[in-house]
């Protein structure tokens, strides 16, 4: 009997352990092995870069001086051999960084799908001058953050995005003349009693990040600046009643206001904000045969209708901004 | 037994047995001791040597009685646990795919918003089902995951709330966009940075917890041991309660006890091994078919975040490289996932191969790619935002459908087994229970003769 009962327990300990290592084989195991996940990490997409200059300003003579064009502007057939406009055209496209969301100066349309606006009728008359035809745009996206991103990198050929000419970007790029002359300004929501930043003391204002306007907001630092990625944002965080107010150029919060009639610019002027066509620092040709474009298209009239085409809300034309050169490479 | 030990005189135990059966013999040879022979005062030796053989065999029958008992009582417990565990486990599993199916539908929204807004002005009407229903679906199943929420009532009901404001979003987006506003755009991008930022990382969180929670379910059906451990020693106490019965009265037999152990092996035979068998057959359904089920939804679901990247990318029109590069990232996870199942041949290949239908749609992503590269934007939102036979999104569209498919299909098996498996458990549960009980009760009565004996 006692022969009978160690076989008994021999047996059931083999048992035991064969139960044991069969269920330990499959019946182990957390929630993240069942998904076979344990160490994966979903990727976000990349931010958007926010090269929020705000380290000491360069200075320089002035800012607005660029190269003067040379001799008269080359036909479109004529272009010198060698030359970045001679590649472009070699290439067929003109790759330009753009917006697609500021009404009047570069927005889509959504019923047409076509990115139009002051900023892209400027770069058709570029196109024009280099292939004869001002449709050979090939659009860049971008946000007002990555403008000089893309020029550095030589992803674009040009920017034309409410492209405030600085000292500081010209250390890493190059601008082409002033072809707009636009001014900071407040846009807040109708009723409202303040009439510039300094009216708005403890409140929301949102800026875009990386531009000229977030860093003048810095200024006064009793308001609270939002920085949002683009300038629609703010227009969406203004109607969410994010924020009470958003500061831009004038020729921005004018598309904003056609866009939301709660929504009113108010105030002088508090910044001159010179814009220019963003070139590659290298392509100093390009910068003189834009400037061409830009002599051309002002002494013709083509500029002050491209402006009655678009910002005619800003008030009549005003005098196109007087080109300043001077500037060696 | 405590007691007459540190009364009498130190003594070893082994030697105790031996004079034990030295002396009952002897006193009374055949005849059972005088009953009240414990309360004469007799040698305080002579009665502790009398009063151990009665205790003896009632301590004998007690364990035997005992053994059984437990048997049936753990046995019974421990079978019924495990089958409540996997009735849990086969809830937690399908709550485990329900996440799944709320990521993806909130993906399927989000992609059919973003696709629509590539169409400009006013979206088509088939998109906007798409996205309606897709919604619908979300919010009836986070109403599903919020019935069964745990530890993750909190993220539920802040996904809930997040659902709400998606929808507000997008439909700003909309508005704005039928009146020609730019600002549609950044409605739409609030509306994506929400389901990416917020959603997709809550949801990720949700299905952390139900999948632990699941395989804490899974890991019950290792009661199975518990079973197994109890049959194997009360069966080892019987036997021992038999050998030293048969040395004190040297009879070879005792019928009760061996009537109790032959029910305890019917117990083994019946409960243990049809508890073992549930368990293997939970743990082996969770190896065949849950992982390889699960592995196929996160496909699905990776498959669904690149089909919205796709449109991303063409909104920011050349400057959404970041959004293609997590697209090649997504779907070459998915394919990887896909691939392994299909090796491993845990793919019901019923109807086409998912990775050819995944590869399908890569090709057309891929010319997708190629036109918007080589300049031409307007092509390629075109050929995106196509419904035609042969077009990305009927590409996506097939390969979407086969997944739902096999989800559904291996969602079933899942819960079919385990819901199988449970009641495997539980008709074990009652076998050890009534095998315990009728061992408990014969192993009493047929040492019921010994006990008057030594009385």
């Amino acid at each position: 009997m006692s022969r009978v009962a160690r076989r008994t327990r021999i047996g059931g300990a083999i048992a035991v352990l064969a139960l044991v290592a069969g269920l330990a084989a499959c019946s182990t195991g957390s929630g993240a092995d069942d998904l076979g996940i344990a160490d994966e990490v979903t990727t976000e997409p990349t931010e958007e870069p926010t090269s929020g200059a705000t380290t000491t300003p360069a200075t320089c003579d002035d800012p607005v001086a660029s190269y003067a064009p040379e001799g008269e502007l080359p036909a479109p057939d004529a272009l010198p051999s060698g030359s970045t406009m001679a590649e472009i055209r070699e290439r067929g496209t003109l790759r330009v960084g753009v917006s697609a969301d500021t009404l009047l100066m570069s927005a889509r349309n959504p019923f047409t799908g076509q990115i139009e606006g002051f900023d892209i009728d400027i770069l058709r008359e570029v196109s024009r001058a280099i292939f004869g035809n001002p449709d050979r745009l090939q659009f860049v996206v971008i946000t007002s953050g990555q403008r000089l991103e893309v020029l550095e990198t030589g992803q674009v050929d040009l920017v034309a995005r409410t492209f405030t000419i600085t000292c500081q970007r010209w250390e890493s790029i190059a601008f082409s003349a002033e072809y707009y002359h636009a001014g900071q300004r407040v846009l807040v929501a109708e009723g409202s009693p303040a009439q510039g930043l300094e009216d708005l003391a403890g409140q929301r204002v949102c800026a875009p990040s990386g531009t000229t306007t977030l860093t003048r907001l810095e200024e006064y630092p009793e308001v609270e600046a939002v920085a949002a990625p683009t300038h629609s944002q703010c227009l969406a965080l203004f109607q969410q009643g994010r924020v009470d107010a958003i500061t831009g150029d004038d020729t921005i919060l004018a598309g904003f206001a056609e866009q939301d009639p709660y929504a009113v610019v108010v105030g002088e002027a508090i910044s001159d904000e010179p814009y220019g066509i963003g070139v590659p620092a290298e392509n100093v040709d390009m910068v003189r045969f834009v400037n061409g474009v830009l002599e051309r298209i002002v002494a013709d009239g083509t500029w002050t209708q491209i402006y009655d085409r678009w910002l005619s809300v800003l008030g009549p034309a005003p005098e196109p901004p007087t080109p300043v050169y001077g500037r060696t490479p | 037994m405590s007691t007459p030990a540190t009364a009498t005189p130190p003594a070893p135990a082994a030697p105790g047995v031996q004079r034990v059966q030295a002396v009952v013999p002897a006193t009374a040879p055949g005849q059972p001791p005088q009953p009240r022979s414990g309360q004469d005062p007799q040698p305080v030796s002579g009665r502790s040597i009398r009063g151990t053989s009665a205790e003896r065999v009632l301590l004998i029958s007690l364990a035997s009685v005992l053994a059984s008992l437990l048997v049936a009582i753990v046995g019974f417990v421990s079978a019924q646990n495990q089958a409540a565990g996997m009735e849990r486990a086969a809830t937690s599993s399908d709550r485990v795919l329900t996440v799944m199916a709320v990521r993806s539908a909130i993906l399927e929204a989000d992609g059919a918003a973003t696709n629509a807004f590539l169409v400009g002005g006013l979206e088509p009407q088939d998109r906007r089902m798409v996205y309606d229903e897709a919604v619908a679906e979300a919010a009836r199943l986070l109403a599903q995951l919020a019935g069964g929420a745990t530890s993750d009532a909190d993220l539920i009901a802040e996904l809930n709330a997040d659902l709400t404001t998606y929808t507000s979003l997008v439909e700003a987006a909309r508005v704005n966009n039928r009146q020609g506003f730019p600002v549609g755009v950044a409605y739409l991008e609030q509306a994506s940075a929400l389901v990416r930022d917020e959603m997709l990382p809550d949801l990720d969180a949700v299905l952390r917890i139900a999948a632990d929670d699941a395989a804490a379910d899974f890991g019950t059906t290792r009661l199975a041991l518990v079973v197994i451990g109890a049959l194997l020693a009360g069966l080892a106490v019987l036997v021992v309660c038999q050998v030293m019965l048969a040395r004190m009265t040297h009879r070879r037999l005792n019928p009760g006890l061996a009537l109790a152990t032959v029910l305890l092996v019917v117990a083994f035979l019946a409960g243990g091994l049809a508890s073992e068998s549930a368990a293997s057959s939970a743990a082996q359904v969770r190896t065949d078919t849950y992982r390889p089920t699960l592995a196929v939804a996160q496909a699905g679901v990776m498959a669904a975040e690149a089909r919205t990247l796709e449109s991303l990318t063409l909104i920011k029109r050349g400057s959404g490289q970041a959004y293609e590069e997590e697209f090649v990232e997504l779907t070459q996870a998915a394919m990887a996932l896909l691939e392994e199942q299909e090796q491993a041949g845990a793919v019901a290949t019923a109807g086409p191969d998912l990775t050819d239908l995944l590869s399908v749609w890569l090709e057309r992503h891929a010319e997708i790619r190629a036109l918007d590269d080589g300049g031409d934007w307007e092509d390629a939102v075109e050929l995106a935002i196509t419904d035609d036979e042969g077009g990305p999104s009927a590409a996506y569209a097939a390969f979407a459908e086969a997944t739902q498919t096999e989800i559904e299909e291996g969602s079933a098996e899942v819960t079919e087994t385990l819901r199988g498996a449970a009641s495997g458990a539980r008709w074990a549960a009652w076998a050890l229970a009534v095998c315990g009980v009728l061992a408990a009760f014969a192993g009493w009565r047929g040492t019921a003769a010994r006990r008057e004996e030594y009385r």
